[in-house]
């Protein structure tokens, strides 16, 4: 079904392309966006047909982000025109995006936390009765049905901040679906989701290009673009590179327009000596969470947690890390048994953790780049106790902007002007700085361009040949496959499954991740 | 046709949303409880406390501070503040006693009163959202502004005996509709409306959602400063009707009237659980608020406590309710 649905949309697109008479719903005229600092988009021309497809692929600060926020009347290009159906229009703010039909799915979730899940897919358009009364039982039923197509069975009455991000992100999605827009932008919708939720977005994705809808796609998933794509544009550095028909191009031809360059490893798993035992859980139980993990991490070890977004993976490092109480179990580090109750006692025994959210979690946005780095562990960065004079400080950020890539003007820029994947960078600095025994990465390739990815797992090996162990929870099978030396599979806060490398397969992995729920859902069927 | 990934987070999320649910139904009966402990603590004391004459009382002075309590609530769940509600009030309660007292108004005369509350309101709503400056600035000068324009309008002097030429006036502060005074019947009004406007209408879940994330409410194409106008405008118009109330009780009106009632009011908002950040919190919630505190007040009274005593206890019950909340909402 997916290769005839590929086939039409593929046949769609190129007719769109060398017929010239079709005009596009929308383009773009060489537009430029600046920041102090920053040419985030420099003459960057786009367009966009009825029934396709659109993928907007480059590295991290490329300029995608800014491409979308100037389609959704966020900003205002500084030079160049936006045209709809070849007229040229003035997106003066979000609200005159959506009238135009233009609805976005923002990278960074856009949700009100206090509000349920039905009133923040609803917000802005809710449904209405005579007399200005809201229709809240048309909303609520409205609301499920959206999220059942999406194949989510979740209540439109939870409160979103109860919700994961990977149900947040669908609540975003259903929110998009709803406006029903001739325009729909995906910003890396599917970062924070596990392939099988992505699949079931894209199946909605072929059916509303169908219809007629136009679609942008902004992914780090190389293989999103081939599922759905049909033409993908490459920015680099804020500059158009090209714009291709997916068919018939190769990643290896996308990620050389992206970088500028071969990439020759995606996963460089090095051969590093394993040591004694660094961590060593047992029996570690928060009722109704996670029940009676046990596990071991030597020395130069990659053990990953994988299973499906819900498993209990994050809750297992929340743990840990002294974020949520225990109500069993115990926590070794190098054969002692420590007592966590706080992140900070969990600093002190050397543990690291890179939380999943990082912008609630992980970093303080209004605060420069260098001031996040620092903060974990302000005594690493050469200055006397109990002092941090900016010199230090400066010093060491400039030492991560350069061996992580960061991409930003300057260590005082703040952390909320930096692109999404930057950002994700900057919690990676602030870590390492730590110099912790133990890191415990939460999805730490999250919107992380494929370039970086690979840097990252280079710092990982790094981390490992000077004596750490990282426990690795990732949604990403390759990665799980590419990098772990061992890997526990979890399910309803459980572990059950363990694999090592060489015996791991995505099959396996996948069929343990998932196999009791499917039994219940037969048994209850 | 559930599918797998969201049965197993379902369930994950289901009993966080258990303690979520008992920690908002403790929000509104915390208050509660301590005003029904309260009430029997003093009763114990005083006899004369559980009587109808004294709750007509308490009522009637817990009514002002409702009033004003329901245009607070709006205005703080949107995440803001207005510290010029008194002045408001003050202003258009002099407005319309003017009109009456010196150009031979009627009855007509309140909605004036009601007419330059709403307008002091957008006022302040103008300046917040196209200056964009915070409403703790704004208001904290036009508090100033309407109070000064007020004094110089009546020369500093009270306007007396509105009966005199209007003897219908005092029908909204002293008459009584069946065992209910009329301040108690407009503030309960007053209450119902706000309920319905936060339960039912598009501005009342704005209110909750533009506190809750500004950036995604906007970002959702909710015109954000139109309905921020309007919360304030309510606000405004809230102060009308307590100044309609508050004059025609007291049969005149002064520049000085209501001066730091707009403190009441926020602590009736926070005592009844709101959120100062926004985005959380209930109307009767604010209404208990305001009850618990006139209770306070009368029982001290009754009890022969000086008004300076009143003063430390009724700050400290406001600290204690918010640290309250602030230990229930670490808990869930
Ligand atoms: N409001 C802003 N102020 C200053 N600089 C900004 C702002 N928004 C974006 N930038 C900068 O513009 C550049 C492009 O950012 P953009 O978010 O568009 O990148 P992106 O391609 O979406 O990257 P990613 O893949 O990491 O999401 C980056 O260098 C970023 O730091
Ligand atoms: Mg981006």
């Amino acid at each position: 079904m997916t290769e005839t649905l590929r086939d039409q949309g593929a046949g769609a697109s190129p007719g769109g392309v060398q017929s010239p008479a079709r005009t596009p719903v929308l383009e773009l005229r060489n537009v430029s966006k600046r920041f102090p600092g920053v040419v985030a988009l420099d003459d960057v021309s786009f367009d966009l047909f009825a029934g396709e497809v659109h993928v907007l692929v480059g590295e991290n600060g490329a300029g995608k982000s800014t491409l979308v926020k100037l389609l959704s009347g966020i900003y205002q290009p500084d030079e160049g025109e936006i045209l709809m159906d070849g007229a040229p229009i003035v997106l003066r703010d979000p609200h005159a995006a959506q009238t135009h039909g233009i609805s976005t799915v923002h990278q960074e979730l856009n949700l009100v936390p206090h509000l349920d899940v039905g009133k923040n897919i609803y917000l802005g358009r809710e449904p209405m009765r005579a007399g200005g009364v809201i229709d809240w039982s048309a909303l609520y039923r409205g609301a499920k049905e959206q999220l059942l197509r999406l194949n989510i069975g979740l209540d439109p009455h939870h409160r979103v901040s109860t919700l994961g991000v990977a149900l947040q992100q669908m609540t975003e999605i259903a929110k998009a679906l709803v406006a029903e827009a001739r325009v729909l932008i995906l910003d890396e919708p599917t970062a924070a989701i596990t392939a099988e939720e992505a699949e079931q977005l894209f199946q909605i994705v072929d059916l509303l290009k169908a219809q007629g809808t136009a679609i942008i796609l902004i992914s780090h998933h190389l293989e999103d673009a081939t599922r759905v794509g049909d033409r993908a544009t490459v920015l680099r550095d804020g500059r158009y590179v090209d714009t291709v028909p997916m068919a018939g191009t190769s990643h290896r031809d996308l990620i050389r327009m992206m970088v500028g360059r071969d990439l020759t490893q995606q996963y460089p798993k090095e051969d590093i000596p394993i040591g004694a035992v660094a961590l060593e859980v047992d029996g570690l139980t928060r009722h109704g969470v996670i029940e009676d993990i046990s596990f071991q991490v030597r020395t130069g070890e990659i053990v990953a947690l994988a299973g499906l977004v819900g498993a209990g993976r994050s809750e297992v490092a929340r743990a840990i890390f002294g974020i949520d109480p225990l109500d069993g179990g115990t926590i070794r580090v190098a054969g002692q048994e420590v007592k966590i109750g706080t992140p900070g006692e969990a600093i002190e025994s050397g543990i690291a953790l890179l939380p999943e959210d990082r912008k609630q979690q992980g970093l303080v946005l209004l605060l420069p780049v260098a001031d996040n780095i620092a903060m974990a562990a302000p005594g690493q960065t050469g200055a006397p106790r109990g002092l941090l004079p900016p010199m230090a400080k400066l010093r060491t950020a400039r030492r991560y902007i350069e061996s992580l890539k960061i991409k930003t003007p300057s260590p005082r820029q703040r952390v909320m002007y930096l692109s999404g994947g930057n950002q994700q960078k900057v919690v990676l600095a602030k870590w390492m700085l730590t110099h912790a025994s133990i890191f415990i990465f939460d999805e730490p390739t999250r919107g992380i361009d494929v370039g970086a990815k690979v840097e990252v797992y280079r710092l990982m090996n790094e981390l490992l040949r000077g004596g750490a162990a990282i426990v690795m929870i990732s949604s990403e099978l390759p990665e799980v496959l590419g990098m772990a030396d061992r890997i526990m599979v979890m399910r309803e806060g459980r572990i059950v499954a363990e694999f090592d490398h060489a015996s791991a397969t995505q099959e396996a992995i996948m069929s343990h991740a998932a196999a009791q729920t499917h039994e219940v859902e037969e048994a209850a069927a | 046709m559930t599918s797998r990934t969201s049965t197993a987070e379902s369930t994950a999320v289901a009993g966080e949303q258990r303690r979520i649910r008992i920690g908002s139904v403790w929000a509104t009966f915390g208050p509660l409880l301590s005003l029904i402990i309260l009430s029997l603590l003093i009763w114990s004391q005083e006899s004369v406390f559980m009587t109808s004459g004294n709750w007509t009382n308490i009522a009637r002075q817990a009514a002002l501070m409702a009033i004003l309590g329901v245009g607070m609530t709006f205005v703080i769940l949107t995440g803001g503040i207005d510290l010029s509600v008194g002045s408001i009030l003050a202003l258009s309660a002099v407005s319309g006693a003017l009109l009456i007292d010196r150009h031979g108004w009627g009855m007509e005369a309140v909605l004036v009163t009601l007419g330059v509350g709403m307008l002091c309101g957008l006022i302040n709503g103008l300046i917040i959202t196209i200056g964009r400056i915070p409403p703790f600035i704004v208001t904290l000068g036009t508090m100033q502004i309407f109070r000064g324009v007020a004094s110089e309008i009546t020369a500093g002097e009270p306007i007396s005996f509105l009966t005199a030429s209007v003897p219908n006036f005092n029908i909204f502060g002293t008459r009584n509709l069946g065992p209910f005074p009329a301040p108690v019947i407009i503030a309960f009004c007053t209450f119902v409306v706000g309920f319905l406007i936060l339960r039912y209408t598009r501005l009342g879940l704005y209110v909750f959602a533009i506190g809750g994330n500004e950036t995604a409410t906007r970002f959702s194409g909710v015109q954000i400063n139109r309905y921020k106008l309007a919360v304030y405008t309510f606000m405004g118009l809230c102060c009308g009707v307590a100044a309609v109330m508050l004059s025609s009780r007291l049969n005149s009106a002064k520049a000085d009237f209501a001066t730091g009632e707009e403190l009441n009011a926020i602590a009736a908002v926070v005592i009844g659980g709101t959120s100062l950040f926004g985005g959380e919190g209930t109307l009767v919630g604010t209404m208990i608020g305001a009850l618990l505190m006139a209770v306070i007040r009368n029982g001290l009274t009754l009890m022969h406590i000086s008004a300076f005593y009143q003063q430390i206890v009724i700050g400290a019950v406001i600290i204690l309710a918010v640290l309250v909340d602030q230990l229930r909402r670490r808990k869930s």
